[in-house]
């Protein structure tokens, strides 16, 4: 009878006009391994359209970018309903925290503000997702980096927030050590007109 | 009930006579077994998967004019995700050799489907043969948030799954053809994909080598 009963209300909701459906929580779960299978293949796919490394990067911050402009509306509803980020560090953090914890279950690792520039910002992340199962052909290596899906999903969120930017997926400098580097640096570059809005 | 056999022959699932056990028994010990899998799996947020998805079925339907050609893509796709899910999904799982394909089923619904999707889509319909089922999802998590327009008139939004179903089938050595029969997104109550076991592929061995 349980059963039969939550089968209705969900008919009944699908019914509903899809933007009129009440909005879910957010808890539901899938294994890591599901989406690594999908992104694998998504890469797969990527590859066979594009020419060159370059290609297939802005092909991954692409459909990162779809993905982030759809949700910010809905992470920023769910969690901060009553307050809107209208400065870069703002949504900077909004963006490390809350959009980060909701996706992946947990932060990135820090944010730090260029000291060479000051519309550049930099996000840290040790062992990105994308990255975690897609192992780069040599011939890549040092010149694809899959964790280029997220900075599309950053520059996804950051457009749908009204604050322009261009974002990229780089990896730091090796330390002497040798050992491979998994860290990701995100490097937001956000457009002058953003910081003019910061001064007034 | 048999133990578990060597990898090799996990392989390759006959189809012999049901075991003893009874069918809620056994349904039982599956969704007990597909819980624990899952439980034991690192996760992630069902929304970022099937957004991901949904970026993915987007680029391809702008990319291929003719929407069957999508529906060919999305199943070669998910063929391809079958291959390797095989792998992960028997390596994790350590379900043994199966004693018929309504078993097979079970496995598939209350194990495989639960430890990726964290679903349970419901089996049934079955045909006389016991050869044909479909699985019934009825909350479907690559669904979420979609809505088809009407120029997507034909497109198989999860015809991915079927290809994953295809694909992990024929690595254990069963030759299947999966279709989506009903579509939640056409308007249909639930998703349903149906099933069919064509025939068991018989382990290949070399035309050219001889009994020396």
């Amino acid at each position: 009878a349980e059963q039969r009963e939550s089968r209705s209300s969900r008919s009944a909701l699908r019914e509903m006009d899809i933007v009129a459906r009440p909005l879910s929580q957010g808890q539901r779960q899938v294994s890591r391994s599901a989406f690594s299978l999908l992104f694998a293949e998504l890469f797969q796919y990527c590859q066979q359209r594009v020419q060159d490394a370059n290609g297939l990067e802005e092909k991954l911050k692409e459909l990162g970018h779809s993905v982030g402009w759809r949700t910010l509306n809905l992470l920023v509803a769910r969690n901060r309903p009553r307050k809107r980020d209208t400065s870069v560090v703002g949504i900077l953090q909004f963006i490390t925290t809350v959009c980060w914890r909701t996706f992946f279950g947990r932060e990135t690792n820090s944010l730090q503000r260029s000291t060479q520039s000051e519309c550049e910002y930099f996000i840290y992340e040790n062992d990105p997702v994308p990255n975690l199962y897609i192992s780069v052909p040599r011939e890549l290596e040092g010149r694809l980096n899959c964790a280029s899906f997220n900075a599309g999903l950053i520059r996804g969120w950051l457009d749908a927030a009204q604050f322009p930017a261009t974002v990229r997926a780089v990896v730091p400098p090796s330390d002497k050590s040798g050992a491979r580097n998994t860290t990701t640096v995100y490097v937001v570059r956000f457009e002058p007109s953003v910081l003019e809005r910061e001064r007034k | 009930w048999r133990a578990p056999a060597s990898k090799q022959s996990e392989r390759s699932a006959r189809g012999r006579p049901a075991s003893a056990a009874a069918p809620s028994t056994m349904q039982n010990r599956y969704t007990r077994l597909g819980e624990t899998c899952y439980g034991k799996l690192d996760k992630i947020s069902a929304e970022l998967f099937t957004l991901t998805y949904g970026a993915l079925v987007a680029d391809l339907v702008r990319n291929y004019k003719d929407v069957d050609e999508v529906n060919g893509k999305l199943e070669q796709m998910g063929y391809n995700i079958g291959l390797r899910l095989i792998d992960e999904f028997l390596a994790k799982s350590g379900v043994p050799r199966c004693g018929s394909f309504r078993e097979s089923a079970e496995i598939i619904s209350r194990v495989g489907f639960k430890m990726f999707l964290n679903v349970t889509p419901e089996v049934g319909n079955w045909n006389e043969q016991g050869t044909s089922c479909t699985f019934a999802l009825e909350d479907n998590p690559l669904e979420d948030f979609v809505e088809l327009p009407s120029s997507a008139k034909g497109l198989k939004y999860c015809n991915l799954l079927c290809g994953v179903l295809r694909g992990a089938l024929e690595s254990v050595h069963l030759a299947v053809e999966s279709e989506i029969v009903s579509d939640a997104l056409m308007g249909d109550a639930r998703t349903e994909i149906r099933l069919t076991l064509k025939h068991i592929i018989e382990d290949q061995t070399n035309e050219d080598y001889h009994d020396e």
